[in-house]
C-alpha cells in the first residue's frame, strides 16, 4: 500500500515537473547572467528585473493593461450577472438564446473579429478605432463565454427563484434580495469566472496588436518589442506576468471562500457577534 | 367576514386552467389544509396567495384588504417552502433574523425575538450553524422560525415535510400543531398526504382539478366523503357501483349510484361465528385473498362474488389466524354505507 502511494506521488511529481519545466526554465533565464552552452546558467542576477521595473514604459504598459482588462471584466461581469438574474427570474425561456448569443465569440477567429471591428469603427458616428475604448469593447465580447458560463453555473447551484421568493416574502425588495441573498451565493463562481477572463485578456495578443498596436502599448505589445532586444528581459516580463496572475488568483479564491462562508463582516473589518444572546 | 377569502380565483398556465374559479374562506387562527393529488392546483393556489404567481381572475382578500395584485412583500404573508429555501450564506441566527432586519429593527430587539423563536422551534445551540450543517428536520424548523418571526397575517406551508423521513415527519406534524395553537397564527398547509392532513388540520379543503371538491372538519371529510373522488383520495374506502353492491347484498337499493364503505366499519368473522346480520346490517360471505400488515392495523382483502372489499381490523393475535382462502363473513352496518355524488 505504502509502495503504491509512493509511486502515485512520484508520478504526480513527475507530471508537475513536466508542466512547470517551461516556467522554471523561463525563470532561470530571467535571472541568468549568461546561459548559452551550459546545462545551468553561468551566473545569477536580478538585474533584468531591476531594469524591467525601472523602465517607465513597462510600468505604463502594465498600468494600461490593468486598466483595459479591469474595465472590460468589470463591465462584463456587471452586465452578465444582472442579465442572467433577470432571465432566470422572469424570462427563463430566453436563456437558450442568450447562451447561443454569448457563445458567438468562440466561432469568430481573432483576426477576423479585429478586422471587422476596425472597419466598423474607423469612421462614422463612433470613430474609436485605435483607442482603448475599442479594445475594451472587443475584450468585453471575447470574455462573454467565460463569464456567462461561470455565472450561470453558480446560479444553478442555488435555487435562485426560490431564494428570491423567500427573501421577498420576508420583506426584501428585489434589489435587496439580489444583493443580500443572490450575490453572496453566486460570488465564488463569479470571482472564478472574472479571474479566468482576466487571465485570458492579460495574455491576449492578436486583438490588441491589430486594434491598438503601438497607439496603446499594453504588456503584450511591450513584451513583443523587448523580445527582439533581450531574451532575458522578456523572460523577466513573462515571470512577472505569471506572478501577477498567481497573486490575483490567490486573492480571488480567498475572497470567494470568505463570501461562501458568509464572513462578510470580516471583510468589512468587524467580527459578527450575536448581540446580548445566550 | 372571514379572515382570508379566496373568491373565484382563476389561474392558467399556457392556456391550461390550473385554478378554476376556486373559492374558499379561512377563519383567523385556523390551521387549514389544502389536500389533493399532484397537479390539482393546491401549490399554485398557495403561490397566488403569496403573490408569487399572478392570478388571471378573481380576488384574494386578507384581513379585509384586497391583496390580489400586491407585491409579495406587502401582503403580510409568510411561506415555508418544500425545499426550505434557506439562505446558504447565512447562519441559523441570520436566517431567522433576516425578516426583522428587512423591517428595519435593530440589534437588541432582533436578538430577543430571534432567541424566542429559536427556542420555540427547539434549535437553541444551533444559532451559528449554517444550513448545510443541519439535518433536514432542523432545516425545516429554521424555515418555520424564519417565516413565523415576522408575524405574518397568514403563514403558507407548501408540503414542508415532504423530504423528511416518516418518524421526523410525524414529530414535526405534532410540533407544528402545538406551535400553531400557541401562537394562534393562521396557517394554510398544503399536502397530498391524507393522513398528514387528518392529523394536523382544523379544516380540510380537498382540491381536485382546480376546484374545492369538499371542505369540512377532518372527521367529516373522512366519515362523510361527498364524492367518489374524495372517498378514493381521502382514505382507503371501498368504493362500489350500486349494481355491484346490490349483487352482494341481494337487495335492489342503489342502482345508478356509487357507494363508499370504510374498511374499519366492516365486521369480519369466521363462517358461522358471532351471530348473524340483523335489520341494521347486511351479512355477506367471502374468502380472504390478501393480508396486509399496517402496524397496529391488519388489512384483509376479501373477495365476495365478483367484488373485492378491504376490511381493517385491530392487529391482535386472534385476527392473525386468518390466512389466505379462509372463508369469512362480513357484516356491514347499513347506516355506514355512504351514497356518493358522482
Amino acid at each position: 500500500m505504502k509502495e503504491k502511494k509512493a509511486l502515485h506521488r512520484f508520478a504526480i511529481a513527475l507530471m508537475f515537473l513536466y508542466l512547470f519545466m517551461p516556467l522554471i526554465a523561463t525563470f532561470l533565464y530571467s535571472i541568468a547572467t549568461d546561459w548559452h552552452d551550459t546545462v545551468l546558467p553561468k551566473g545569477l542576477t536580478l538585474s533584468w528585473y531591476v531594469k524591467l521595473f525601472q523602465d517607465v514604459r513597462f510600468v505604463a504598459a502594465l498600468g494600461r493593461t490593468l486598466f483595459a482588462c479591469s474595465v472590460a471584466v468589470g463591465l462584463n461581469i456587471a452586465v452578465i450577472v444582472v442579465s442572467l438574474f433577470i432571465v432566470s427570474l422572469y424570462l427563463p425561456k430566453l436563456e437558450r438564446f442568450l447562451q447561443a448569443f454569448v457563445m458567438l465569440p468562440y466561432a469568430i477567429p481573432g483576426v477576423i473579429g479585429a478586422v471587422g471591428l476596425i472597419k466598423v469603427y474607423s469612421s462614422g458616428p463612433l470613430a474609436i478605432s485605435g483607442t482603448v475604448w475599442l479594445l475594451i469593447g472587443a475584450y468585453f465580447v471575447v470574455i462573454l463565454p467565460y463569464t456567462y458560463q461561470g455565472t450561470r453555473n453558480s446560479m444553478r447551484t442555488v435555487d435562485l427563484p426560490q431564494l428570491v421568493s423567500a427573501a421577498e416574502l420576508l420583506g426584501a425588495s428585489k434589489p435587496k434580495a439580489f444583493f443580500k441573498v443572490v450575490l453572496p451565493n453566486i460570488l465564488p463562481g463569479v470571482m472564478v469566472a472574472a479571474l479566468l477572463s482576466f487571465s485570458v485578456l492579460f495574455g491576449e495578443f492578436v486583438l490588441t496588436n491589430l486594434l491598438v498596436g503601438g497607439y496603446y502599448e499594453t504588456v503584450q505589445i511591450y513584451l513583443m518589442r523587448r523580445m527582439r532586444e533581450s531574451g532575458h528581459l522578456s523572460s523577466a516580463v513573462v515571470i512577472s506576468y505569471y506572478l501577477f496572475v498567481f497573486c490575483l488568483s490567490w486573492i480571488a479564491l480567498k475572497l470567494g471562500q470568505n463570501f461562501k462562508n458568509g464572513n462578510f463582516d470580516n471583510l468589512r473589518g468587524k467580527k459578527y457577534e450575536l448581540p446580548h444572546y445566550r | 367576514m372571514s379572515y382570508l377569502i379566496i373568491d373565484k380565483v382563476t389561474k392558467k398556465f399556457d392556456g391550461t386552467v390550473v385554478l378554476n374559479e376556486i373559492s374558499l374562506a379561512v377563519e383567523r387562527g385556523e390551521l387549514v389544509t389544502l389536500l389533493g393529488p399532484s397537479g390539482c392546483g393546491k401549490s399554485t393556489l398557495l403561490r397566488c396567495i403569496a403573490g408569487l404567481n399572478e392570478v388571471d381572475g378573481g380576488r384574494i382578500l386578507l384581513n379585509d384588504r384586497d391583496i390580489t395584485y400586491l407585491a409579495p412583500r406587502k401582503r403580510g404573508v409568510g411561506m415555508v417552502f418544500q425545499s426550505y429555501a434557506l439562505f446558504p450564506n447565512m447562519t441559523v441566527y441570520e436566517n431567522v433574523a433576516f425578516g426583522l432586519k428587512m423591517q428595519g429593527l435593530k440589534g437588541d430587539r432582533i436578538a430577543a425575538r430571534v432567541r424566542e423563536m429559536i427556542d420555540l422551534v427547539g434549535l437553541a445551540g444551533k444559532e451559528e450553524s449554517y444550513p448545510r450543517e443541519l439535518s433536514g428536520g432542523q432545516q425545516q424548523r429554521v424555515a418555520l422560525a424564519r417565516s413565523m418571526i415576522v408575524e405574518p397575517d397568514v403563514l403558507l406551508l407548501d408540503e414542508p415535510f415532504n423530504a423528511l423521513d416518516a418518524k421526523i415527519r410525524k414529530m414535526l406534524q405534532m410540533e407544528l400543531k402545538n406551535i400553531q395553537k400557541k401562537s394562534g397564527m393562521t396557517m394554510i398547509f398544503v399536502t397530498h398526504d391524507q393522513e398528514e392532513a387528518l392529523t394536523i388540520s382544523d379544516r380540510i379543503f380537498v382540491i381536485n382539478e382546480g376546484r374545492v371538491a369538499q371542505s369540512g372538519k377532518p372527521l367529516e371529510i373522512y366519515s362523510q366523503p361527498a364524492s367518489e373522488f374524495v372517498a378514493r383520495f381521502i382514505g382507503n374506502f371501498n368504493v362500489l357501483k350500486g349494481e355491484e353492491f346490490e349483487r352482494l347484498v341481494g337487495e335492489p337499493l342503489f342502482s345508478g349510484k356509487s357507494l363508499a364503505i370504510r374498511p374499519e366499519i366492516i365486521k369480519l368473522s369466521l363462517n358461522g361465528e358471532n351471530g348473524k346480520g340483523h335489520n341494521g346490517s347486511w351479512r355477506i360471505k367471502g374468502k380472504v385473498v390478501g393480508v396486509f400488515l399496517k402496524g397496529n392495523i391488519l388489512r384483509y382483502r376479501v373477495r365476495s362474488k365478483d367484488s373485492i372489499l378491504d376490511v381493517d381490523v385491530l392487529n391482535n393475535s386472534m385476527d392473525c389466524s386468518l390466512n389466505y382462502d379462509t372463508s369469512v363473513d362480513l357484516v356491514i352496518p347499513k347506516d355506514e354505507v355512504k351514497v356518493l355524488n358522482l
